[in-house]
C-alpha cells in the first residue's frame, strides 16, 4: 500500500535522513520506534509533503507522491497527526473537526461517525478546543484527521505529555480505529506501548531504519541494542 | 437629540467600513497592513476614475472597484506578503509601511494633491422627514448597507468551510497544511476579500465626504479604531467599535465643535484602559 524506498532528506547542509525504506499493508499498524533525534518526524514530513526528499521514492498503491504538495497528499488518503496535538485554538471541537474534513475526501467518516467512535467528545463539541484536557484534545486531533478519510494514518507521538490514563483513553480510541480500513503508522516513546499496539515495527537510530520486524515475536533485547546503538551481552 | 445619536450612528457605520477589511486582515489573518488606509484611498480614486470616464453613480462603480480590489489583494499577498508568513510580525509591518509610502506617492504623482469628491446626485440631497427633523437617504443607505456587508462578512468567515481555514492558518501555519489546507492560496482570497470589502468604504467615504492622496493614515486610524474598540477576531465587534466612535464624536461635537475627534480617541483610549481586549474579544467563533 504505502511505500518508502530509499529516502534521503534533511534541512539545508544538514542530512537527517539517509536511504530509509519501509512499508505498510492496508489495515495495519507499523511502530516507527527510535531515540529524539533518530528521524522520525523527519520521515514524516517528507510522507506528508512538508520536507521534499534529495532522493528516494514515495508510493502509495502505486500512485508515486514523491514531492507532491501536502493538499495532494492528503488529497490521496495519508494524514497526519501531529505531534503535541496541535488544534487551532480559535476554533471549536466541531469547527476542529470539520476542518479535517477540508479536502472532502469521500468515504465514511463523518462527523457523527467521528463523535460515535469516541462519545466523551459529543458533549463537548461546542467548546473551545483549548478548553479540554490533554487526552480529549488529542481524540480530537485523530478524530479531524479521520474526517480526512484516510487511508493512512500517520500518529506523531499521540502520548507526548499525557497522563497515564489520558494515554489509556487515547490508545482505547485508536482501538477501535484499528483495521477499519485505516493503515497506521504509529511513532511512540513507550517501547512497549507501540509493540502492544501494532503489527510491525521499524526502529531507527542515526537516520537509518536499522531493525524491523513482527511486533508479536519482537526481541526486547535487540530491539533495545538497535534502538541504543549498542551490544547486548 | 435623537437626530444626533442617529447622525453619530451614520458617521460610525463608515468607520465601521473602514474597519472591516483591517477586522479581515489584523482580527483574523493576524496581519497588520499599515496599507490598509492607503488602499481605501486607492480604491475612491478608482471609483472616481470610473465615474468620469464613465458618467455613471459612484455606487454603479462598486462591483468594477471591487473586482479590481480583489485581484490587486490576492496578487499582493500570493506574490510578496505570504512570503513573510512565519517570521513574526515585523516584516508584514516594514513591508506594508513601505507599500503605504508608494502608494501615497503615486496617487499623489497621478491625481495631483488635490482634494477631490465623487458626486452622489440626487441621493445626496433626498431627505426622509421624521416628525419634528429629517434624516438624509444616502447615510441611512450607508448605514443599511454596512449591515449587509457585516453580516455576508461574518458569514463567509465564521460559517463556511473557507472561514475557518484562514482562522485555521492564521493559528498554525504548518499544521493547517497538514490538514490539506493551500495556506498561500486561502491567505490571498482573504487579503482579496478584505479590500474589495474596502472598496465599499472608500465609494461611501469619497461621495461622503473628500479624500486626497495623503489621506490614507487617518482612515487607517479610524479603522485601527473600530477593530481594537470591538476587539481583535470579532467581525461584529468591529460593527459596534465603529458605531461606538462615530456616537462619541457626535457628543462630541455636540459638546463643543473641536472636541468632535477628540472625543472619540478618548472613548478609545478608556476602554483600552478598562476592557484591554475590546469591548466583544472572543476566543472562539466571531
Amino acid at each position: 500500500m504505502l511505500s518508502v524506498r530509499d529516502v534521503e532528506a534533511g534541512y539545508g547542509s544538514m542530512s537527517v535522513l539517509f536511504g530509509v525504506s519501509l512499508g505498510i499493508a492496508e489495515g495495519e499498524t507499523l511502530s516507527l520506534i527510535g531515540s529524539n533525534g533518530a528521524g522520525k518526524s523527519t520521515l514524516f514530513s517528507v510522507i506528508t509533503g512538508l520536507l521534499a526528499p534529495a532522493s528516494g521514492e514515495i508510493e502509495l498503491d502505486g500512485a508515486s507522491l514523491t514531492r507532491k504538495s501536502t493538499s495532494a497528499i492528503v488529497d490521496h488518503g495519508i494524514v497526519m497527526v501531529p505531534e503535541g496535538r496541535k488544534l487551532f485554538p480559535s476554533l471549536t471541537v466541531e469547527e476542529n473537526l470539520l476542518l479535517g474534513a477540508y479536502r472532502k475526501r469521500p468515504g465514511d467518516w463523518t462527523i457523527g461517525r467521528v463523535l460515535d467512535t469516541f462519545p466523551i467528545l459529543k458533549e463537548l463539541r461546542r467548546r473551545p478546543s483549548q478548553a479540554l484536557s490533554g487526552g480529549q484534545q488529542q481524540l480530537v486531533a485523530v478524530g479531524r484527521a479521520l474526517m480526512a478519510n484516510p487511508k493512512v494514518l500517520l500518529c506523531d507521538e499521540l502520548s507526548l505529555g499525557l497522563s497515564p490514563s489520558a494515554v489509556d483513553m487515547v490508545y482505547g480510541g485508536l482501538e477501535k480505529i484499528r483495521g477499519a480500513d485505516v493503515s497506521i503508522i504509529l511513532v511512540e516513546q513507550d517501547i512497549a506501548r507501540a509493540l502492544n499496539e501494532s503489527d510491525h515495527f521499524a526502529c531507527m537510530r542515526h537516520g537509518r531504519i536499522v531493525l524491523e520486524g513482527s511486533s508479536a515475536t519482537a526481541n526486547r533485547n535487540q530491539i533495545s541494542d538497535a534502538y541504543f546503538g549498542g551490544s547486548h551481552d | 437629540m435623537i437626530e444626533l445619536l442617529l447622525n453619530g450612528l451614520f458617521v460610525g457605520a463608515l468607520y465601521s467600513l473602514f474597519g472591516l477589511g483591517l477586522a479581515v486582515t489584523f482580527g483574523l489573518m493576524q496581519q497588520i497592513n499599515l496599507a490598509h488606509g492607503d488602499m481605501i484611498v486607492l480604491s475612491a480614486y478608482l471609483a472616481w476614475l470610473a465615474t468620469q470616464a464613465l458618467g455613471i453613480n459612484p455606487l454603479f462603480s462598486l462591483p468594477f472597484v471591487a473586482l479590481l480590489m480583489f485581484a490587486f489583494g490576492y496578487a499582493l499577498q500570493r506574490v510578496v506578503l505570504n512570503r513573510t508568513i512565519g517570521r513574526g510580525p515585523m516584516p508584514t509591518l516594514l513591508v506594508t509601511f513601505g507599500l503605504s509610502i508608494v502608494l501615497q506617492n503615486m496617487m499623489q504623482i497621478g491625481f495631483s494633491a488635490d482634494t477631490r469628491s465623487l458626486q452622489p446626485g440626487s441621493i445626496g440631497s433626498a431627505a426622509l422627514p421624521l416628525g419634528s427633523f429629517s434624516i438624509g437617504v444616502m447615510p441611512l443607505f450607508f448605514f443599511l448597507f454596512a449591515c449587509l456587508a457585516f453580516a455576508c462578512t461574518w458569514l463567509v468567515f465564521a460559517k463556511t468551510s473557507f472561514g475557518r481555514a484562514v482562522r485555521a492558518t492564521s493559528d498554525d501555519h504548518r499544521t493547517a497544511r497538514l490538514m490539506g489546507i493551500e495556506t498561500g492560496h486561502i491567505f490571498s482570497l482573504a487579503l482579496a476579500i478584505s479590500l474589495s470589502v474596502s472598496a465599499i468604504a472608500a465609494i461611501f467615504l469619497g461621495m461622503r465626504s473628500t479624500f486626497a492622496p495623503a489621506a490614507g493614515p487617518e482612515r487607517m486610524l479610524f479603522a485601527f479604531e473600530a477593530v481594537i474598540l470591538g476587539g481583535l477576531g470579532s467581525i461584529w465587534g468591529t460593527f459596534f467599535g465603529g458605531l461606538a466612535l462615530g456616537l462619541a464624536q457626535a457628543i462630541g461635537l455636540a459638546i463643543a465643535p473641536t472636541f468632535g475627534p477628540l472625543a472619540g480617541h478618548l472613548v478609545f483610549l478608556a476602554v483600552l484602559l478598562f476592557r484591554p481586549a475590546g469591548m466583544f474579544a472572543r476566543r472562539n467563533g466571531l
